[in-house]
């Protein structure tokens, strides 16, 4: 009966045993973790060391640039100090898992600064193999450093020397005053058109360009044939513009009557006073040029236009309408 | 790109990539996805908001955002910028007056910490108009040769006639699968 107690005991002793050694492993574990998990004291801690350590590699730095130090120890000196720079550095690196992001700024400052002013003493006070270019050519490469980032943040646009070249001009009409222009057939076939800086103009365009850019025109009118993909317009004012297309923009525009075909939704931005009407152009060969254009007859949205600067869409937009039918204009008097 | 992406990247059995597709209104970045979709072009409307589509390509899946360029949407192009792999830009080569308005608003973006690291290809776009200004001029007024902070490419594109479209998305896709992928 003895025995069989005694084996009773035994076997909770070793559970028990294990048990303890269990939990001893699970406290050092918590230790390790608060010590990862980092607090107030281990940012303090950190602080202090790493001040002291900086002020003692700061004041050796400092003799040795003084001429404390015998030349014949400069070496060792160096050594040592480059030895607790980079363990100064691993310590860091291994707080910035509990430092704040504040501190551990100012110390990666701190530690550059010292790097750097190791650096200096180390070329200013070692036996030079060439007289005295090294330390120049180190403010070189930094001076280099510092211009490609400038020229990054800037990221200044230079225009190249070709920019001026006429002939990267767009074909069509540019800084015209007072006149009646004409342009039709294969000088518009397919191309990019572009009009602008045009005051008291009459512009008729009788072909199917590929694609139609108007910017800055006043008082002035503007008849094209039908475009085959976009027409985009800017900075408008007190014009008549009459055009077939797919796709039309219209920015910055003001007081400006539209006569047009187009096939997708037209949108206007940052624009007022703007009137629509549906694209009445007639000459001899349109429908040729539709057919070039490969524009759809059949589909003319010239009534549903999206503003930009109005988002609600249970009110219409004060900035578009409908031009009434007794003021369109019915003839567009071509001279063909 | 931090590890912890990486890792969630390669978990994916799919590989997933997001791009982004910018650029000043009227470059033709709807055109250019509708075409590499296979859809028809003819009845684009200028976009009032954003498109997403995404694509099957060469066993990736490619989640492709255009987002309008009007100005007034500009502003709004950020809320965009989170986790892409890929920036495209769109350039309207024939569009000579607002080529330096373009180059701007490019490097704006550049400067973004949210699209740090992102592969750029820059689409010199509407080559298959006669003025249009080849890729090598779009490099010059762009200034893309100061970018240091991006992998870049620009390539001629025609998105009317899909010229060169494949090229550069295939060159995108290649440069972000050695970026993200290349643990598999």
């Amino acid at each position: 009966m003895d025995d069989m107690s005694n084996n009773y005991k035994q076997v909770p002793e070793s559970i028990l045993k294990r048990n303890a050694e269990r939990q001893q492993l699970i406290d050092k574990r918590k230790e390790e973790k608060l010590e990862i998990g980092g607090t107030q004291q281990q940012i303090d801690y950190f602080m202090e060391t790493f001040s002291k350590k900086r002020n003692y590699i700061n004041d050796t730095l400092s003799s040795i640039e003084n001429g404390a130090v015998d030349k014949q120890n400069f070496a060792d000196m160096l050594d040592k100090l480059s030895k607790e720079l980079q363990l100064l550095n691993r310590f860091f690196s291994t707080a910035t898992v509990y430092l704040r992001v504040y501190d551990i700024r100012k110390c990666k400052q701190l530690l550059d600064d010292m790097q750097l002013r190791f650096q200096q003493v180390e070329e200013s006070s070692l036996p030079k193999k060439k007289f005295g270019f090294k330390s120049k050519t180190y403010h070189k490469v930094l001076e280099k450093e510092s211009e490609v980032i400038k020229c990054e943040v800037d990221g200044e646009l230079k225009r190249p020397d070709w920019w001026k070249n006429e002939d990267h001009c767009s074909p069509g009409f540019r800084s015209r005053r007072d006149e009646t222009l004409k342009m039709s057939g294969n000088e518009l076939a397919g191309k990019d058109i572009e009009i602008s800086d045009i005051d008291n103009c009459t512009i008729t365009l009788i072909g199917s360009p590929s694609t139609l850019h108007v910017t800055g025109i006043r008082r002035s009118r503007i008849l094209c044939g039908p475009v085959a993909t976009s027409v985009f317009v800017e900075n408008c004012t007190d014009c008549t513009l009459v055009f077939a297309c797919q796709q039309l923009r219209i920015h910055s525009t003001e007081n400006a009557r539209f006569y047009m075909h187009v096939t997708s939704r037209a949108i206007i931005e940052d624009s007022v006073g703007i009137g629509f009407a549906p694209y009445n152009l007639h000459y001899e060969g349109i429908d040729e040029h539709f057919k070039q254009s490969a524009l759809d007859h059949s589909r003319n949205n010239w009534n549903a236009i999206d503003d930009f600067n109005w988002l609600a869409s249970d009110t219409p937009s004060p900035n578009w309408s409908i031009i009434e039918e007794a003021d369109r204009v019915a003839d567009w008097n071509l001279e063909l | 790109m931090g590890l912890l992406t990486v890792l969630k990247k390669m978990k994916q059995k799919e590989k997933e990539i997001r791009i982004l597709m910018l650029g000043l209104d009227n470059a033709g970045k709807t055109t250019i996805l509708k075409r590499f979709n296979g859809e028809p072009i003819d009845t684009i409307s200028p976009t009032l908001g954003f498109n997403i589509k995404t694509l099957e390509h060469r066993g990736y899946k490619l989640n492709v955002w255009d987002v309008g360029g009007q100005k007034s949407l500009r502003s709004y192009w950020r809320n965009y910028f989170e986790s892409t792999d890929g920036l495209i830009w769109v350039v309207d080569g024939a569009d000579k007056r607002r080529l330096h308005d373009c180059g701007d608003e490019l490097h704006k973006l550049l400067q973004e910490e949210r699209l740090a690291g992102a592969t750029l290809l820059v689409f010199a776009n509407k080559q298959d108009l006669p003025g249009a200004l080849s890729a090598e001029e779009i490099r010059d007024v762009l200034n893309l040769d100061s970018i240091k902070t991006h992998h870049w490419i620009i390539i001629k594109s025609s998105a009317v006639t899909s010229e060169n479209l494949l090229t550069g998305v295939d060159w995108l896709i290649d440069d972000i699968a050695a970026r993200i992928f290349t643990l598999d």
